[in-house]
């Protein structure tokens, strides 16, 4: 059962950190419903308002007071377990991009289930992945390190 | 010249006369002794005196008759033989001068003829001499130039062989130096080349750096990223 909330948490859900995010504001949104706490609803902005509201009826179902904490518990320990994809790109990601990014790994690799993404200018483009502590550089900088001395010659070429 | 001799007439009868005053001086002597000793027999003593005297001066007479008539003879025979012994001494003389005279141009003869043999012999000497003297200096003129000649050759020989060994040791040193530097030069053109290199790549990255970030869209950024994705994705760094 927890398999099956988390994989509906992270069908739109790609990042670490937008899933601990969507995490958190879950567990307080269903804390509230079901203990019915007298604090001041936590105030969600427009998307963190709309993921909620798209999330089936079904998926609300499953939770209910005697398991509420262990199946968030559960997650959060299932989280804290995978395999974590961290991206360095050469830009600043906005929220459609980073889907676009999400999408993408979704359908080409089936292993990858959470990214995360950090931003290195230095890059220049293309990106730079690091997984499962191996780091490989596959961005136009490092495409530049290896074609140096061509590049050097070219133009050396040049300036003769 | 020859000295005057004295007459011998004036010698006998100087020596007559010393005789005479002998006898009176003795007679006086006489007279005093008779007269103190026997004054007695002094008319006695006085007649043997007078007669004694009278006798000695008649001897004295005949002496001096005999003295003067030696003398005579002996002045004519002394005039003779001084006339004699003069022309003789004259001819001795003469003879001894001449003598003298040609045995002193006989022997200024010889010493001439000696003096101009020794002077002869002298300058032959000296022409010896000299020969000898220009022969040594050339000998020594040749000796000299020969040993300057030795010095110069082993000076040249030596200071070539400084010469070369110095320039030997700077071509070395030359080398090595030439070698270090060539050495630096190179560390220093290599590291400076490497430098370069990497300002131009990293002039190079910030150019498309700057470029890219703002020429690249965001479509051709995800399009590079889902490029390096598929190239994960083939060397099987992510499945």
């Amino acid at each position: 059962m927890n398999d099956e909330i988390l994989n509906t948490i992270t069908k739109d859900t790609f990042t670490l950190t937008l899933l601990k995010h969507r995490l958190r504001i879950l567990k307080s949104n269903l804390l509230k419903k079901i203990f019915g706490s007298e604090a001041p609803a936590e105030q969600l902005s427009v998307q963190e308002a709309n993921w909620l509201s798209s999330l089936p009826a079904s998926f609300y179902q499953k939770f209910n007071k005697d398991n509420v904490y262990q199946i968030f518990d559960a997650i959060e320990t299932k989280i804290n377990s995978m395999p974590v994809l961290l991206i360095y790109i050469a830009f600043e990601a906005d929220d459609q991009t980073i889907y676009q990014i999400g999408m993408n790994l979704k359908k080409s690799f089936t292993s990858i289930t959470l990214f995360d993404i950090k931003v290195n200018p230095a890059l220049i483009a293309g990106c730079a992945l690091s997984f499962g502590g191996i780091y490989r550089d596959y961005s136009l900088k490092a495409k530049i390190e290896d074609k140096k001395s061509e590049i050097l010659e070219s133009f050396k070429k040049f300036l003769r | 010249m020859i000295r005057q001799l004295p007459n011998p007439i004036f010698i006998f009868l100087a020596i007559a006369a010393v005789v005479v005053i002998l006898l009176l001086l003795r007679r006086y002597h006489l007279r005093k002794k008779i007269s103190r000793y026997n004054e007695g027999n002094l008319e006695d003593a006085q007649k043997k005196g007078y007669e004694i005297l009278y006798q000695s001066i008649k001897k004295a007479q005949a002496t001096l008759a005999n003295a003067e008539l030696e003398g005579i003879k002996l002045l004519a025979g002394s005039k003779l033989a001084t006339n004699k012994l003069d022309s003789e001494y004259s001819t001795r003389l003469s003879e001894s001068i001449k003598f003298s005279q040609d045995t002193l141009s006989q022997e200024l003869n010889e010493t001439k003829k000696a003096v101009a043999l020794a002077e002869q012999q002298f300058i032959n000497f000296l022409n010896e001499l000299g020969t000898s003297a220009k022969n040594i200096q050339s000998n020594s003129q040749t000796l000299t130039n020969q040993r300057i000649s030795e010095l110069f050759e082993r000076f040249e020989t030596r200071l070539s062989d400084f010469l070369i060994k110095t320039e030997q040791t700077s071509t070395h040193s030359i080398e090595l130096e030439l070698r270090s530097t060539r050495q630096l030069i190179e560390t220093y053109k290599t590291q400076q080349m490497a430098l370069i290199d990497e300002n131009i790549i990293a002039m190079m990255e910030q150019t498309l750096n700057l470029v890219l970030t703002k020429k690249l869209s965001i479509k051709d950024q995800l399009d590079l990223v889902y490029e390096a994705l598929e190239k994960a994705k083939i060397e099987k760094f992510i499945v």
